[in-house]
């Protein structure tokens, strides 16, 4: 049984058949080494335990069986996260009694009497179990809370829920941004939601919101302090770049008025330009964006002449939508030859896009069982982006890697440049690499 | 407070104890779970994860499969890879999930193994208990399911039980029985193992590393006569390479076959006194008179602090509970405590 469908038989099933077959779980998940930092959120990448921990001098107490902690170990040695992370054991008589729970509170003053500061606010994580126990934890944070004087919330890393309605990655930022407390909204301030990186200050987002008077732009990884994340609720709108944020900003919107607006990460150049236009409209403000759109371009001709005779690959462990990656690549006059990344009825529009363009494009899902045992097509040079992509072509003749996941992430036209400059090097250094062996 | 942890991430739980017999075989092992324990298990509990790739699945559990009990969708995906992949055998691993809304993993097995001719079998751990536990069911579980009878008429070879890398650093097991060709490690090496498991009571004799083995090892006594003893040979060369232990007082924490190993080369070398801790299993054959069950940070932090000992050998990550230790500290890595290899390369 092959592991990869061709695009063109993705669509041809068309769009209701669409549904991933890991959300609708009627397969197994392969667990690939290829998305390691995927499927293992405290090796790598934000799940929600580094997520929970986004407020600075924020601590977790991880309250659930031995196995949900046992990874936080790889995450809890960064200096970052030293001191941050504590853990109340369950064991199968508290499965039984529910005990655990009234011994939350105790622990958790516990720990703030141990630590030499007081924490700025103490979650609570809880798993699966808890899930199926329906235990209350808003209710248990509020007992908590009355013990030690501090903010203590739940964050619920329910892996049951992942496809579901609020799947933990929203919830954790419902619950991150429910510590806001109202203030007066200021004309000039602006949040970005999304990213618990952050957008790389690079970006032009930032000169485009200055030039039409937004001087603050806040993002939660910014914050040095309790203090500054409060102030983003000053904000005079939020926006928000990745769609797991959506709910916690329409809360926003209802608890402190603060109205939000979406974009979304995007590299075919004039989808980011009508992107600005619309995003505009909206403000009643025409952004600046001929020079950058121009420099954009210029940045890709250099990207599809230097990779002439080259075949890309692009994976989903990366800074990019995979599908959104390809169509750009594509019509910029790239070659394409596989996509790794799970089909969803959102992406498509890309989709269909990519069936126009090259309908025998390869689209792999990296969890499906037969992926075990893939190896990828070696008939030529390629260019592997993405730490999936890198995986699967590191060890071939002739590869270009392109890991392009970093701490803080690319947006806009500034991304499209990076890229491009990320991919020219990688090649650079394949040829080199290749001339010296 | 018990259970509460303020310095030490848990240890290697029972799920990952079975993962770890299972991963070499060239089974297909399902982890019936959401996908955070498996997460945890490739991603940090396996070491051979990122080099030898293995058809390790999570079952991709769903609120609505706890809900409504959708056993029957559990099973159909498990022949489906039966029936593609052609495993040696079907796995399930059990996690919290399974645990708590009771899933009788072995009639599921039962299922799987008539649906689609693949021997398959469960191993019941839950996520609550240590990594020996799940090691313990996992060899004792594949020894009952394939170890039939005595394939040989006369004995030959001399078979490790216990050794996964929680106990062993991977290199240093390589070496071992690089060096002892008559020795055969059970799961050992990758996609071979499973012979190793059939052939079981042919060995000549056994020798237990972990207490996790001991199960294994009392079953095969009993059905096949082979014998078996206690003894760990890589903690005992570490033992040997530790300097200037005469007249002191040691306090060795790993496993207990280790400990137990270790004891026996220091006190032999002039050791005034070796207390054996350990944090696992502990097997009233190799009990000492004050030895110590760990159980709690405190119970460490007390025994460190106040046991009067000289040298205290041990997974580094337990340093920071020793603060008013003065004695010497010896790194004596294990990996179910740290997920750290013995002897990392890097």
């Amino acid at each position: 049984m092959s592991a990869g469908r061709t695009v063109q038989s993705i669509v041809d099933a068309g769009k209701d058949a669409l549904q991933s077959q890991i959300a609708d779980t009627r397969q197994l998940i392969y667990s690939s080494p290829a998305t390691l930092a995927y499927n293992s959120p405290g090796a790598e990448g934000y799940g929600v335990k580094r997520a929970g921990l986004a407020i600075p001098d924020s601590i977790m107490l991880i309250v659930s069986p031995g196995c949900c902690g046992r990874n936080t170990s790889a995450l809890s040695e960064r200096p970052a996260y030293r001191n941050r992370f504590f853990y109340l054991t369950m064991d199968e008589t508290d499965l039984i009694t529910g005990r655990h729970l009234t011994k939350i509170p105790e622990a958790v003053k516990e720990v703030v009497d141990f630590l030499p500061t007081q924490p700025s606010v103490v979650m609570i994580c809880i798993t699966c179990v808890d899930a199926l126990l329906g235990t209350d934890m808003e209710r248990v944070c509020r007992k908590a809370e009355e013990a030690v004087g501090i903010p203590v919330r739940p964050c619920y890393m329910y892996a049951l829920t992942r496809e579901g309605r609020r799947p933990p990655m929203v919830h954790v930022r419902q619950s991150l941004y429910s510590l806001l407390e109202k203030r007066q909204r200021q004309v000039d301030r602006v949040n970005l939601l999304g990213y618990f990186g952050g957008v790389d200050r690079s970006s032009e987002i930032f000169d485009l919101l200055k030039a039409v008077g937004v001087h603050q732009i806040r993002q939660i990884a910014e914050c040095q302090n309790m203090a500054d994340f409060q102030e983003m609720a000053a904000a005079n709108f939020n926006l928000v770049l990745n769609p797991e944020a959506l709910p916690a900003a329409e809360d926003l919107h209802k608890r402190l008025g603060i109205p939000l607006i979406q974009m979304q990460r995007l590299y075919q150049i004039d989808k980011i330009a009508a992107q600005y236009r619309a995003f505009g409209q909206v403000l009643g403000v025409t952004f600046e964006t001929d020079a950058l759109r121009q420099n954009a371009e210029a940045a890709v001709d250099r990207l599809v002449q230097r990779t002439a005779g080259w075949s890309f690959a692009v994976g989903e462990v990366a800074d990019a939508n995979p599908f959104e990656l390809a169509l750009a690549l594509l019509s910029a006059g790239c070659e394409v030859q596989a996509v790794y990344g799970t089909t969803a009825a959102e992406y498509w529009p890309w989709l269909e896009k990519l069936a126009a363009l090259k309908p025998e494009l390869e689209i792999y899902d990296n969890a499906d069982p037969q992926m075990v045992h893939y190896h990828p097509d070696e008939s030529g040079p390629v260019i592997a982006i993405g730490e999936d992509a890198a995986y699967y072509y590191s060890g071939t003749q002739k590869a270009a890697v392109v890991p392009w996941r970093g701490k803080t992430q690319p947006f806009g036209f500034d991304g499209v440049v990076k890229l491009s400059q990320a991919v020219c090097g990688a090649v650079d250094r394949a040829e080199q690499k290749g001339s010296t062996r | 407070m018990k259970g509460l942890r303020k310095v030490l991430t848990p240890f290697a739980p029972d799920q990952s104890g079975a993962v770890s017999v299972l991963y070499a075989l060239g089974g297909a092992v399902i982890i019936v779970d959401a996908g955070g324990c498996t997460g945890n298990i490739c991603g940090f509990d396996e070491p051979r994860f990122e080099t030898q790739a293995a058809a390790v699945f999570s079952a991709g559990l769903r609120d609505m499969d706890a809900i409504l009990g959708r056993d029957q969708l559990l099973v159909d995906k498990a022949v489906e890879i039966a029936e593609s992949l052609h495993p040696k055998f079907v796995a399930l691993v059990g996690t919290p999930v399974p645990a708590v809304i009771g899933t009788d993993l072995k009639s599921l097995c039962r299922l799987i193994e008539k649906k689609s001719g693949v021997p398959a079998f469960a191993v019941a751990t839950n996520g609550f208990k240590l990594y020996d536990a799940g090691c313990e069911q996992a060899f004792w579980t594949l020894l009952k399911k394939f170890c039939t009878d005595r394939s040989q008429t006369s004995r030959k070879g001399i078979g490790l039980l216990g050794a996964t890398p929680f106990d062993c650093d991977l290199d240093a097991l390589d070496a071992f029985l690089e060096a002892h060709p008559t020795c055969t490690a059970y799961g050992w090496p990758q996609n071979e193992g499973l012979d190793t498991f059939a052939d079981g009571a042919s060995a000549e004799r056994n020798v237990v590393v972990a207490p996790d083995g001991l199960k294994a090892a009392k079953w095969l006594n009993q059905h096949f006569d082979v014998p078996y003893k206690l003894y760990d040979p890589m903690a005992a060369q570490f033992a040997e390479s530790v300097p200037d232990v005469s007249g002191r007082r040691i306090l060795a924490v790993h496993q207990q076959v280790a400990v137990d190993s270790a004891r026996q080369v220091w006190l032999d070398r002039g050791a005034a006194s070796v207390t054996g801790a350990t944090w696992f299993m502990s097997l009233k054959e190799l009990a000492q008179p004050g030895d110590l069950k760990l159980k709690e940070e405190d119970d460490f932090e007390r025994a460190a602090a106040e046991g009067g000992y000289d040298i205290i050998a041990a997974d580094p990550t337990l340093k920071p509970l020793a603060k008013r230790f003065a004695g010497q500290w010896i790194d004596w890595p294990h990996f179910a405590i740290s997920g750290k290899r013995l002897n990392p390369h890097e």
